[in-house]
């Protein structure tokens, strides 16, 4: 099994399009797949209740009191909560094999991303580099003043980014239904994948 | 081929290569050595062209995964193989629509295997080209039983980016019934001259050449025994990783580029020396004594390879460093690498010959028939049959009895005694390296590494005996150059080892004052 944490501090970073999409891909690829949802809005689990009978399954598992048994699959994608403590934060990233960390492009995305990494940096395996931490730009818009700001900061962290998402209507779209855009069909869907693929190769390599 | 219920066959083939002139006369005048097979026509040649598929950060290769679309027919089959060890491997094939791999006809239970895999991240990575010929070999044993195998000679090119390599091998596969049909139809073909051993795939040729990389060694994996399995199955596990470890090197140590391969290829067979050491109570004695032969050769005929590459790559550095502009050890350094190309052409001489051939697909055979309980008389049966545990404490305590007699007057031993001391404290690491996951890991831990330290100190002892014996081998009496550059190699270790000498009386001493971890737990 490869658990992947996706998490930040501030919230509407991306933190559940990230994880529903990651656990759509996983799902997607024929990997039994589960999304534990930590965080108190329960938007996770609120996208698998919605999510329809046709498209493959992902099972939800309510981690809001604090994580529980791990479910038995293939791959587990881990929502964090916004406003974490440290303990909890660290707890998370030792049952996690793989961390990433959506942001925007923002300075007050900025300020709570350089204080979640210097959080997690001090985390014993993330430090030893023992386990690998990727860094996710979301909602780009292309050749913004504000994308450039985002690729000069995450240039100077001690992580990389791993994946750009642009921003389009379609997330909302297809969140609202429980979907996501590896559920999309034909060269639509492919397109839009495209750019979560490097992430989901991102975790891949680290199977 | 064996189904199993998800559509996917277990394969079992031999591969074998050699000098095109004896393998092509391998093929086409094959016969059995034993009786009542019937060799079947040599089928028409078929041409198989197959492209190999992969993501761009070589997920697949890195599941130990193979994908591949073939031409058939004007149909488009794709196959999947998967390595399991190293003499398995799991394969699925599909008919396709067209050229692309279609991931969507993998069972499911494979996809996790896979990973999150895309259609579209695959991609073309090499291509191979070859023309086969086949025939078939069935044997009745009269007794029900029908086996049958394929022998297939494969020969044309892998391809990929604009460069090729040739391909020429025999393929000896089980279709149906006993294995042992397998390795009496490899016999054949060795003793026609068809005596290389092949352990990689075409897919892992065309990785290398699409990549640039070279073959690399790999190490053994860690081996977990139980206390309450029987001896038998604890040395059928302990020689299931010898024999994976030794395969996975083979070609790595023929191809000679990563020094390492030589290495882990001795490791593999001082592993199957010590196993047969340790288990040799339980081991009928002409066995015992044909296998110990056979490991010894091969020991020997690897031993100067790696006896010159630590050389080169270890000993002489640091003296070379001290020493920038020094004719003499530059001209040592020419000639001990003319040596060490040399060593490595007797490698692969024996990895190629019909001994080296034979010894390896007798050892696998005997290990994938559980040779050792056919080769048992009553008494060695049930001693077989016994639990691990009191068998491990009882090896271990006569291997620590041994070290404890050759260390008696440690102070006063000579040379040759110490060297002795040296051996059995290597077989006594190796019996504690078998047990170790037997007992609690704490006074293990304390135990090995009191060994560890004794023997590192030895280690500089023995640097001195290895530099001294490669320097006698490449350097000609008279030479007045190269002896002088010995001279300074010579003294630089006696040094280093005299250095050691009082530590290695501390050494003794502590471990003789060790507690044997194995008897901790004997008093209640």
């Amino acid at each position: 099994m490869l658990t992947v944490l996706v998490a930040n501090t501030k919230g509407g970073c991306g933190k559940t399009t990230t994880a529903t999409h990651l656990a759509a891909a996983f799902a997607g690829a024929g990997l039994k797949t589960a999304l534990a949802d930590c965080d108190r809005q329960r938007s996770s689990l609120g996208w698998i209740a919605a999510r329809p009978a046709e498209a493959p399954a992902i099972a939800g598992v309510d981690w809001v009191k604090g994580p529980g048994k791990s479910p038995q699959v293939d791959r587990l994608v881990i929502d964090a909560p916004a406003a974490m403590r440290m303990g909890g934060i660290e707890e998370l990233i030792l049952e996690a094999d793989v961390v990433v960390v959506p942001m925007l492009p923002s300075v007050f995305d900025e300020t709570s991303t350089t204080r979640l990494l210097t959080k997690v940096q001090a985390v014993k395996p993330i430090r030893k580099g023992k386990k690998a931490l990727g860094l996710i730009a979301n909602r780009l818009r292309p050749r913004s003043k504000a994308g450039v700001r985002l690729e000069r900061f995450a240039d100077e962290q001690t992580h990389e980014l791993v994946g750009r998402i642009p921003d389009r209507a379609v997330y909302a779209d297809v969140a609202r239904d429980g979907l996501s855009v590896f559920d999309l069909r034909g060269t639509r869907g492919e397109a839009l994948r495209s750019d979560w693929l490097p992430i989901v190769r991102f975790c891949e390599n680290q199977a | 081929m064996t189904n199993d219920a998800a559509g996917l066959a277990s394969e079992f083939e031999l591969k074998l290569a050699g000098p095109r002139a004896a393998v092509l006369q391998a093929f086409e005048a094959f016969t059995v050595r034993n009786h009542g097979e019937q060799v079947g026509p040599m089928r028409p040649a078929r041409r198989l062209s197959a492209v190999y598929f992969d993501t761009p950060d070589r997920r697949l290769l890195a599941r130990s995964a193979a994908l591949r679309v073939r031409r058939e027919n004007g149909n488009f089959v794709q196959a999947l193989k998967i390595a399991r060890g190293a003499l398995d491997r799991l394969e699925h094939e599909a008919t396709t629509r067209g050229s692309a791999p279609e991931l969507e006809l993998l069972p499911a239970d494979i996809r996790p295997v896979l990973g999150a895999l895309y259609a579209e991240e695959l991609t073309p990575v090499f291509a191979t080209d070859v023309q086969r010929r086949r025939r078939e070999i069935v044997r009745d044993d009269g007794f029900g039983r029908v086996s049958r195998v394929e022998l297939a000679l494969d020969e044309g090119e892998v391809s990929a980016g604009g460069r090729t390599e040739p391909i020429l091998e025999l393929e000896v596969e089980l279709k149906q019934g006993d294995r042992a049909l397998v390795f009496d139809v490899g016999e054949s073909l060795i003793d026609a001259g068809a005596t290389r051993i092949i352990n990689s795939s075409k897919a892992a040729r065309g990785y290398q050449l699409a990549d640039g990389t070279t073959p690399t060694a790999t190490k053994a994996v860690k081996l977990r025994l139980l206390p309450n399995e029987s001896v038998g199955d604890a040395f059928g596990r302990i020689m299931e990783s010898v024999v994976t470890q030794w395969l996975a090197n083979h070609d790595v140590a023929f191809d000679g580029r990563d020094v390492e391969g030589v290495h882990q290829l001795r490791v593999a067979v001082r592993r199957l020396r010590s196993a047969l050491t340790s288990f040799g109570l339980v081991l009928a004695p002409e066995r015992l004594a044909w296998l110990k032969g056979e490991a010894r050769w091969v020991m020997a005929e690897l031993g100067p390879a790696r006896d010159l590459d630590v050389f080169c790559g270890e000993m002489l550095p640091p003296i070379a460093a001290a020493r920038l502009n020094d004719a003499a050890l530059a001209r040592l350094r020419c000639t001990a690498e003319d040596a060490r190309s040399a060593a490595y052409e007797r490698v692969r001489v024996a990895l190629a010959s019909p001994r080296y051939a034979r010894f390896v697909l007798r050892l696998t055979q005997w290990l994938m028939t559980r040779g050792w309980h056919a080769d048992a008389d009553a008494a060695l049966h049930l001693q077989l049959g016994g639990p691990l545990d009191d068998f491990a404490r009882h090896v271990l305590e006569r291997r620590a009895k041994a070290v404890r007699k050759r260390g008696r007057h440690f102070a006063d031993l000579d040379i040759d005694e110490r060297h002795e001391l040296r051996k059995t404290l290597k077989k006594l690491r190796y019996a504690v390296e078998f047990f170790r996951e037997l007992y609690a890991p704490k006074p293990v831990k304390r135990y090995l590494a009191r060994l560890e330290k004794l023997q590192d100190a030895f280690g500089h002892m023995n640097d001195m005996a290895a530099a001294e014996s490669v320097l006698a081998g490449i350097v000609e009496q008279g030479d007045a150059r190269l002896t002088e550059a010995k001279g300074l190699i010579l003294g630089y270790y006696a040094h280093a080892a005299s250095a050691v000498e009082d530590e290695l009386s501390a050494d003794w001493q502590a471990f003789a004052a060790a507690e044997p971890f194995w008897k901790v737990h004997g008093r209640c």
